[in-house]
């Protein structure tokens, strides 16, 4: 009995499709805010706004708690500080609870910032990244599957739109443009 | 009789999961709180003088979080008494996260000391580095790579 394997080809095809359809978009979705992260965070939602304090003057290298709090009280945020220290002479950072604030000692002046989880795709790029050992095995089978429906899609299709036609060309296209980049900037 | 086996399918491959992934936080658990591990306890003022000659040690190291890097959450900076003197604590395959909720904490990191391989970045992009994420202040040239950490003051 002739083995039908273009009729398999076309089984595995599908099937595998279905089963890494989800995977398939984990790592696309993810993987094109990645590729912008200088752009765009993906993971967090960061908003900043300019503060104004009263004026701390020379309270370096040392400054209680409860002073602190006294200049966190004059924008709201003193029931969320958390800890506080001096990067620079005359810069207090003050760690706040889902965020921080930077203040000019001498002027008063500062920034508020506040971080805030972005739903979605944080999780996609989580998983992006590889976290956890049981998640690597996942991918490397993933990866797996891509070889096979890159191989298998070759040959779903018969006659001229198939890879012995117009499927040839496209194909050498999707090799020669990996390939032009590697002589530009590789080699 | 078909529902059924795929019903089967599904519940075996969903054990499996529950399983495997179970396993991986037993591991870091386990890590974690293990005492056994012989290591040294630092401060991040004498973290660089340390790993100069212990490059691939394992060390246990305390100080304030000032900084965790809001991109991917790869790497976080500790400071103890001296804010000159931070010190890059780095993912590895045991933790692979920083959440930035870790800011003004003080943690315990234990980890494995690695060099940095310092970037080389063209002139004109050298003033507009960001202190938090190229260690402006005092360029260290080692890092932690971090197996296992714990808060000890939130």
């Amino acid at each position: 009995m002739q083995l039908q394997w273009r009729k398999w080809f076309r089984v595995v095809h599908r099937d595998f499709g279905y089963i890494f359809f989800g995977i398939t978009l984990v790592y696309s979705i993810s993987g094109i805010a990645l590729n912008h992260l200088d752009d765009w965070n993906s993971n967090y939602i960061i908003v900043r706004k300019e503060i104004t304090v009263k004026k701390p003057g020379q309270i370096y290298p040392a400054i209680t708690r409860a002073e602190v709090k006294a200049l966190l009280k004059e924008i709201g945020e003193e029931d969320n500080y958390k800890n506080h220290y001096f990067p620079q002479s005359d810069q207090l950072k003050i760690f706040l609870k889902g965020g921080s604030a930077i203040i000019n000692t001498e002027t008063g002046i500062g920034l508020l910032e506040r971080t805030t989880r972005r739903p979605f795709f944080r999780e996609m790029n989580y998983l992006h990244y590889n976290p956890q050992v049981s998640w690597t095995w996942i991918s490397d089978i993933f990866a797996g599957a891509l070889i096979i429906l890159a191989i298998t899609g070759l040959f779903l299709v018969r006659g001229t739109k198939g890879i012995t036609g117009r499927g040839a060309w496209l194909t050498l296209l999707g090799i020669i443009i990996p390939g032009i980049i590697l002589l530009i900037f590789f080699y | 009789m078909k529902k059924f086996t795929v019903l089967s399918f599904i519940t075996i491959i969903l054990f499996s999961a529950s399983t495997l992934f179970a396993q991986d936080k037993s591991t870091v658990t386990s890590t974690a709180v293990s005492a056994d591990l012989k290591s040294m306890v630092l401060s991040p003022e004498t973290f660089q003088d340390f790993a100069v000659n212990n490059v691939g040690k394992e060390v246990e190291i305390k100080g304030m979080v000032v900084h965790v890097c809001k991109h991917g959450g790869k790497k976080l900076f500790i400071i103890g008494e001296d804010p000159e003197k931070r010190v890059k604590i780095t993912t590895s395959d045991k933790v692979s996260v920083f959440e930035p909720e870790l800011e003004g904490s003080t943690i315990m990191v234990k980890g494995i000391i690695e060099p940095i391989a310092e970037e080389e970045l063209p002139e004109a992009e050298k003033s507009n580095q960001d202190a938090d994420h190229t260690n402006y202040y005092h360029v260290p040239q080692f890092s932690i790579s971090c197996m296992a950490f714990k808060t000890i003051e939130e």
